[in-house]
């Protein structure tokens, strides 16, 4: 999933950036109030987390300004002000969640997996299809209780997908939310494969199919091909 | 000492003080004014006994007559019934002076019983008070005198005549009356003291409002200024200054709350710095070189932290007043060229120029307050670099004036947007707290109020002031080191 990390005091951006990375997110980072309003302007974000002092523009209006453009993304507050009134005005201001600083990088990581799953209306970590479960706090994946050997991309794109079970998602979304557009580049067939490959792993032979193709719009994850079969 | 101390049973209220003191004085006023009303009275009732005694002294003497050889009274019968009361009879005998004889004597005198000799050898009535031979108490009124001759009379004789009467009814009416006295006083007292309560209680009704205010203000709470609908003249200008003073308490809190947020603040995003490399490095296995890097990032935060440390001590210290001024002998021109240095890759970085001006008497070595010198430098110069745009200018100079005050100087030219704010507020603590940072900015926003509590130190003055075209200067005056050095404070 792709999340905006913005974040002026490095040394943290950097460490947070990487544990999120580890935890299946694709970061995009700034340290610049103007320049993340920017980037929100040009990119989809599954995720933003925001810390609220920061240069070109306060943190607090960078959220007023996301919500009165964005009103489903779910922004996350970092900071170091713990007054109550402080995390008041940051909730009233449209966040979703706040964490004061220092905080556990692991506990970061949760409330962001946890932010995640709640923008999707999931709020069990573990999202079932028929037999297939998506584990997205242990990142791992099973289908009829056997553990199912995905890579990391492979893994955020069955993620994506169970998340929005049902849903068709689009090769712009997936090549959107799972490839860093500034350092990443790829043949344009690179989602037919990775697909592909997902559905070798995911749809064994013999086994119920559950990722369909919608020629012309993209790809979705559920029982039947309409996607609306329920379990 | 306290009269409550002194005298336990002293109300400590005001109210009860007010009418304990009113109502006292007040019996006391009553009392006194009884008292010398009756002392007035009986002396007037006794006068009055004796004018009447002496008019009915003077009605017996002109009823004397000698005829020949005879002493004749003369008196008609209504003189006699204004002598001779039979419920109140007047006691009278008149002697011949010469030889002793009774002359006439009034019946109230049984038994041969005489008068006491009040006023013999006096031909003015004497008036005396005694005791009357029927034991009771009296005035008596005597005096000697010659009756009227009648014809064929010899020369007259001296007679002695003694009036008396008991002064029973005198005594009587004085009691009345300070019965009447009494009780009129003892109404009076309870009139009074209601009246008093009704006005002691309306007029503290102002104090007892503020009172009640003051006990419910909460400190710390959200300051409601005191409003007294009632308040009497001298009571509003108390209000104004207890108003004025809460709000400057009150700021004062404000202050301190927003000072300790912001150092909590500023020191948790650097902790979270720290916290955040270390569970980076290990939450998996990584290669040495990881390490080595988390390592390096982990010591540098700490640095940051330990300046940030520094710089609160020193403001609190000397907010405190605790911090001790060292002084040694330094070029001032040095000085300025070593705080300077450690800007000067910075400066470079964003191209800025950077001159020094200083007076030649400034480049011999004098004796100045070093660590607090630098520490001032340090933050005017960091600022100084921090806002100043690219291509930039930063000027400093160092001038003693007439006055032998040494004057620094440093010019930043043309300033960052960022920079621009109030310069009365740019040397409170984390004045940029509400605001955005500068894209450079790892500032702890007390370096400015930092100058300002080191220059009040060193007994000097700091300001700041912004000239379209020539940027920002911020002055520092502090007083002829010399004189600063052997000052009590330092």
């Amino acid at each position: 999933m792709k999340t905006l990390l913005v974040e002026d005091y490095v040394p943290l951006r950097i460490s947070l950036a990487n544990r999120l990375a580890e935890g299946g997110f694709l970061v995009s980072q700034s340290g610049d109030g103007e320049e993340a309003a920017w980037m929100i302007e040009e990119q989809e974000f599954a995720l933003i987390i925001l810390d609220l002092m920061l240069p070109g523009m306060s943190g607090l209006d960078l959220l007023r300004k996301i919500r009165k453009e964005r009103t489903d993304t779910p922004v996350m507050l970092i900071t170091a002000r713990d007054a109550v009134e402080d995390r008041v005005a940051g909730l009233d201001a449209g966040a979703d969640d706040y964490l004061v600083k220092p905080f556990s990088l692991d506990e970061a990581l949760a409330r962001a997996r946890a932010l995640v799953r709640r923008r999707f209306g999931h709020r069990d970590p573990v999202i079932r299809v028929a037999d297939l479960e998506v584990d997205t706090s242990l990142r791992l994946a099973r289908r009829g209780g056997e553990a199912i050997e995905l890579t990391a991309k492979e893994f955020a794109l069955l993620e994506m997908m169970a998340l929005r079970r049902g849903e068709v998602v689009s090769r712009a979304d997936v090549w959107e939310q799972l490839y860093d557009m500034n350092y990443e580049r790829g043949a344009s067939n690179v989602i037919t494969v990775f697909i592909s490959n997902l559905r070798k792993k995911v749809d064994l032979p013999g086994r119920e199919v559950l990722i369909h193709t919608r020629r012309g719009e993209g790809y979705l994850l559920d029982r039947c091909e309409n996607g609306r079969e329920e379990i | 000492m306290e009269a409550g101390k002194r005298f336990p049973w002293w109300p400590e209220s005001l109210k009860f003080r007010l009418l304990l003191g009113l109502i006292a004085s007040a019996s006391v006023m009553l009392l006194l004014g009884g008292g010398y009303f009756d002392f007035q009275m009986r002396r007037y009732l006794s006068l009055e006994l004796d004018h009447s005694l002496t008019d009915k002294m003077r009605l017996i003497r002109a009823a004397c007559v000698q005829r020949g050889d005879r002493i004749e009274i003369e008196i008609d019968q209504e003189a006699l019934e204004r002598i001779h009361d039979p419920d109140d009879p007047e006691y009278f005998q008149v002697i011949e002076v010469a030889s002793g004889e009774v002359l006439i004597r009034s019946r109230s005198l049984a038994n041969g019983d005489l008068l006491p000799p009040v006023g013999a050898g006096s031909s003015t009535p004497v008036v005396e008070t005694g005791i009357l031979p029927d034991g009771s108490q009296g005035h008596l009124a005597g005096q000697v005198f010659s009756p009227s001759t009648g014809e064929g009379s010899g020369p007259p004789p001296q007679l002695h005549l003694v009036l008396a009467h008991r002064d029973a009814h005198l005594a009587e009416a004085a009691a009345f009356m300070r019965r009447a006295l009494v009780r009129t006083g003892a109404a009076m007292i309870v009139v009074l003291g209601m009246v008093m309560c009704w006005i002691v209680y309306r007029n503290l009704r102002g104090l007892n409002e503020l009172s009640h205010q003051i006990r419910s203000t909460r400190v710390g709470g959200e300051f409601e200024p005191f409003a007294v609908r009632t308040a009497p003249r001298e009571l509003v200008p108390v209000v104004d200054r207890l108003n004025e003073l809460m709000e400057r308490v009150d700021s004062a809190l404000s202050n301190e709350r927003r000072f300790t947020a912001n150092a909590a603040h500023e020191l948790r995003t650097p902790l979270s710095g720290l916290r955040s490399q270390a569970e980076n490095a290990l939450a998996v296995p990584r290669d040495s070189e990881h390490y080595r890097k988390a390592l390096r990032k982990i010591l540098e935060i700490e640095r940051e932290l330990e300046d940030m440390m520094q710089s609160l001590l020193l403001l609190s210290r000397l907010d405190a007043g605790t911090q001790v001024i060292e002084w040694k002998e330094v070029s001032l021109r040095d000085l300025v060229r070593r705080c300077w240095k450690p800007y000067f890759e910075s400066a470079e970085e964003k191209r800025l120029g950077f001159e020094f001006e200083g007076d030649e008497v400034l480049e011999e070595p004098r004796s100045w307050p070093v660590e607090l010198l630098q520490m001032l430098l340090h933050n005017l110069f960091d600022n100084a670099v921090t806002y100043t745009r690219e291509e930039g200018k930063v000027s400093a100079s160092a001038r003693l004036n007439a006055t032998g005050e040494l004057v620094l100087r440093v010019t930043n030219r043309p300033i960052s947007e960022e920079a621009r704010m109030c310069p009365a507020q740019m040397f409170q603590a984390f004045a940029r707290g509400e605001m955005v940072r500068s894209p450079r900015d790892r500032h702890s926003g007390i370096g400015l109020a930092l100058c300002y509590r080191i220059a009040t130190a060193l007994g000097g003055t700091i300001g700041a002031s912004e000239v379209e075209g020539r940027g920002l200067t911020v002055e520092t005056v502090m007083p002829d080191p010399a004189k600063a050095m052997h000052s009590p404070d330092s």
